[in-house]
């Protein structure tokens, strides 16, 4: 064997092992996590009260919040997409913030806002809502921490709908409301779908922002992964079912976020589907 | 009043678009190169882009009118647009796109234009020319009292541009409505317009019938644009005369009394039964064999003999 190709061995040797090393620590936690415990008692433990409770308040409140994101998320998107303002670049960089701000910080934000001494605090108080440690901060904290992985996306798949088929639409007699329903919402939907299964993952793993604004009181906002931690040292089997479950969810909506992206690019409405053919 | 009666101006980025036209019941085309404002002023008729002043009137109707602040949204307009590359829905089926314009006349207009077995396809797996029929059908749909083309045959192949040119040709005769066809292809203009407008940086430069076109055209751009000859340096300073290739013939000798330019012959290629040839940048059109007869050959010397009598005169 000549010097050249020994050293290609070589670097293709290391290569190797390098990436080898790096599966194995993305990988190991996760099957500890499904090895280090009975899987046969899982079942058992999720039925137990407390996380019964856990599981309630994150239903009740991410379902809350995804409704909210959703439904306000996507006109604003629209019309982010759809305008040309000035600060629309700083719209979109505040927009995109919460993306990169660590949850503790959101989580002080949002007390210093809705807090009872916050901005707003003493406007809510004379409301009669009180806002932090109840079931609607951890809405909050969620919606804070989530939305912009649906509004960056939702921006983005109204941005790449075509603009002359909404034009079209508009020659053909179909009035704003009617492009959006029939023209924008269907060519951006899967990137929408998308962009919704990244803010449900984020929001479903909610802890930083919520334990700082909400706290964690039981059946009230403690959350599945505040849950983990609140029996972390009481009953450690408790946190690994709890954590199965999460694994299994998240998995789940990775899968289906692949699959929609796959099923996307074959859906593709890029022009050159229309390039000349015959 | 015209059926379709527009004064408009517009600032677009280098110049300024202004356009005043009437078109009855009668195809005019807009002819000229890409960046012309041809495509802007589809835009402003059926209400995609907005005039800076002017006004836009169909069938006596303001669609615009800058004085009087009117303004009618795109669906308020009773216009068919047919885009360059169609722009059909991708998500629906030709069925769908061809209702989307209007639910009442959808079987009536897939059988008049043979789609008919194309309802449940998607128009992503249709061919151009039957995109180019969906498209139309769709615009028909809306039963419009204005019909707007842009570059409608661009987006085909030769061979089924052909076919298409053809098919609106008899489509547009049938029809009868105020239409508007922008191109940047003579021909096509040609085939399907009853008058044509030439368009130069945002501006009219010539509108009328081809045969005033060719005989009289406005300046040299037009001129250039039917496929004359524009030959500086035979008439006044900063004019130029006009010739069309088949008004010239051909000679190996300079003429007497003739006015004639000099060249070299070369692209000596058949067009229809005649010859084309050029002298020089002049073009030729002349008798197949009077190269041969005339005894010269490819890179020989030769002359473009314009005929007699007063040339035609374009300002430079």
């Amino acid at each position: 064997m000549s010097d050249i190709s020994v050293g290609r061995a070589a670097a293709a040797a290391l290569s190797a092992l390098i990436a080898g090393v790096v599966l194995t620590f993305l990988a190991l936690p996760i099957i500890a996590l499904f090895t280090e415990f009975p899987l046969r008692d899982v079942p058992e433990l999720l039925r137990d009260p407390f996380v019964q409770d856990t599981l309630k308040v994150t239903v009740r409140t991410n379902a809350i919040a995804n409704v909210l994101i959703i439904g306000l998320g996507t006109p604003t998107a629209y019309l982010v997409a759809m305008r040309r303002f000035r600060g629309r670049s700083l719209v979109i960089t505040l927009i995109e913030l919460p993306l990169v701000l660590p949850p503790a910080v959101a989580g002080i934000a949002l007390l210093s806002a809705f807090g009872v001494g916050g901005l707003l605090g003493p406007t809510l108080k004379d409301a009669g809502i009180v806002l932090p440690f109840s079931q609607w901060a951890v809405v909050l904290a969620v919606t804070f921490v989530a939305s912009p992985f649906y509004l960056r996306q939702a921006i983005t798949s109204f941005e790449s709908v075509d603009g002359t088929l909404t034009a079209a639409a508009r020659t053909l007699g179909a009035g704003p409301t009617r492009t959006l329903l029939r023209i924008s919402l269907p060519l951006a939907a899967s990137g929408l779908l998308a962009g919704w299964v990244l803010a449900f993952a984020r929001g479903v793993g909610e802890f930083g922002a919520t334990i700082i604004f909400a706290g964690s009181v039981r059946g009230e906002t403690q959350t599945l992964t505040l849950g983990i931690y609140e029996v972390l040292d009481s009953n450690f089997d408790q946190a690994i079912a709890i954590g199965i479950l999460l694994v299994v969810l998240s998995a789940t909506v990775l899968l289906s976020y692949k699959l929609i992206i796959s099923w996307r690019s074959s859906t593709s409405t890029s022009p050159s589907v229309f390039a000349r053919t015959s | 009043m015209a059926l379709l009666d527009l004064d408009i101006a517009l600032g677009l980025r280098s110049y300024e678009l202004k356009v005043a036209l009437g078109v009855d019941r009668e195809t005019v085309a807009l002819v000229g190169p890409s960046g012309a404002g041809k495509t802007t002023v589809l835009q402003s008729i059926a209400g995609l882009r907005r005039p800076d002043r002017g006004r836009i009137e169909v069938g006596g109707r303001a669609w615009y009118d800058r004085e009087a602040r009117v303004n009618l949204a795109p669906e308020q307009r009773s216009v068919g647009l047919v885009f360059q590359e169609y722009a059909l829905f991708p998500h629906m089926s030709v069925r769908q796109n061809v209702a989307f314009g209007g639910p009442a006349r959808v079987d009536e207009l897939l059988d008049r234009f043979g789609i008919g077995h194309l309802a449940s396809v998607r128009p992503t797996a249709i061919s151009g020319g039957e995109r180019q029929r969906v498209a139309l059908a769709r615009a028909l749909a809306r039963g419009p009292e204005v019909l707007l083309f842009d570059e409608p045959l661009s987006a085909l192949d030769a061979h089924t541009r052909t076919i298409v040119r053809a098919e609106l040709e008899d489509l547009l005769a049938d029809l009868g409505l105020p239409t508007l066809i922008v191109t940047h292809d003579m021909r096509d203009a040609t085939a399907l317009a009853h008058r044509i407008g030439v368009m130069v940086d945002g501006e009219l430069r010539q509108l009328g019938r081809l045969p005033d076109l060719l005989q009289h055209p406005a300046d040299a751009f037009v001129a250039r644009l039917t496929g004359a000859n524009v030959l500086p340096g035979l008439a006044g300073e900063n004019e130029a005369v006009v010739a069309h290739p088949w008004e010239l013939t051909l000679a190996a000798e300079r003429p007497d009394g003739a006015r004639a330019v000099p060249g070299t012959l070369h692209g000596v290629v058949p067009e229809g039964d005649r010859m084309r040839v050029r002298v020089g940048d002049v073009v030729v059109v002349v008798d197949e064999g009077e190269v041969e007869r005339l005894g010269l050959a490819r890179g020989a010397p030769a002359w473009a003999v314009l005929p007699p009598g007063p040339p035609r005169v374009v300002a430079l």
